[in-house]
């Protein structure tokens, strides 16, 4: 079985960082969508292409974390895909004035912490 | 800067470049440090339950170390290894994020986009490391300068 998981993260260095860690884990056939904000992660699955998982930052340029959450948690056809974020941003990791989302992670992470959530998430969109 | 606060921020660095890299964090050899080659400045501000920003004068080869330990080995078809400068950007993100949450807990701040341009050592260093405003530590005998600005 074959996954899409797109990440959104203004910065080139974490989403290489984050690549190769789930390259590194026993998931099969990850295929990587990448985007460097809100607004190009919004234009990407305005494609109708398949997503397993959206991992993403919250501070970002042109749009942020917080308001591709709610755009895609209002999209009938996106709010079942799983997101988990990835921030620095304190109160993050509580959750504090975050939409619901499968996970949070905080910046810097562990491979480990990586690898969990992903398992998690496909877990539960594949149930 | 008050003590304590530069220990919050010296170990925030630390803690970012272990995770990030595996880079440790060493003090300076002598009381007058030389700026690191080929430097560049990072700033991101912050605003909530405390507000300033984070500055760090740090060199473009230690971003390419960050980007080597952490990404070297990667072999897939489609790598392109990112840009020095984006590596000390989130490197300023993080540290900032660490820093933040060491003294403030859970509490929410808002961190804005990191800001990097380049930095002319030979007119800017002296002030910018002037009285004790900034920390100077050695990472891979690169040092790096780190300061907070509050308000």
């Amino acid at each position: 079985m074959s996954y899409r998981i797109l990440i959104v993260d203004d910065s080139a260095t974490t989403r290489a960082m984050v690549k190769r860690i789930i390259r590194m884990t026993d998931i099969p056939e990850v295929q990587f969508l990448e985007a460097d904000n809100g607004r190009v992660a919004l234009d990407l699955l305005a494609g109708n292409v398949a997503v397993d998982v959206i991992l993403a930052d919250l501070n970002m340029p042109e749009m942020d974390g917080f308001e591709m959450i709610r755009r895609i948690q209002a999209n009938p056809r996106l709010s079942r895909i799983p997101v988990v974020v990835i921030s620095a941003s304190p109160g993050a990791e509580s959750r504090e004035g975050l939409p619901e989302v499968s996970g949070v992670v905080g910046k810097p992470f562990s491979p480990e912490t990586i690898r969990g959530v992903i398992h998690k998430a496909l877990e539960v969109q594949h149930a | 800067m008050p003590e304590l606060l530069n220990l919050e921020l010296v170990e925030s660095l630390a803690t970012a470049l272990e995770m990030m890299a595996f880079i440790s964090l060493a003090p300076p050899e002598g009381p007058v440090v030389s700026p690191p080659d080929d430097p560049v400045h990072v700033r991101i501000e912050f605003r909530g339950a405390r507000s300033g920003r984070l500055e760090l004068v740090i060199s473009r080869d230690l971003g390419r170390l960050l980007l080597e330990n952490t990404l070297g080995c990667d072999a897939s078809e489609t790598f392109v290894m990112p840009n020095p400068n984006d590596a000390l950007v989130e490197l300023a993100n993080i540290t900032c994020g660490t820093l933040l949450k060491r003294l403030e807990g859970g509490a929410r701040c808002e961190m804005q986009v990191p800001v990097l341009r380049p930095f002319d050592a030979a007119a800017e260093w002296s002030a910018f490391v002037a009285s004790g405003a900034a920390d100077v530590v050695l990472a891979e005998g690169m040092p790096v300068a780190i300061r907070v600005v509050e308000g």
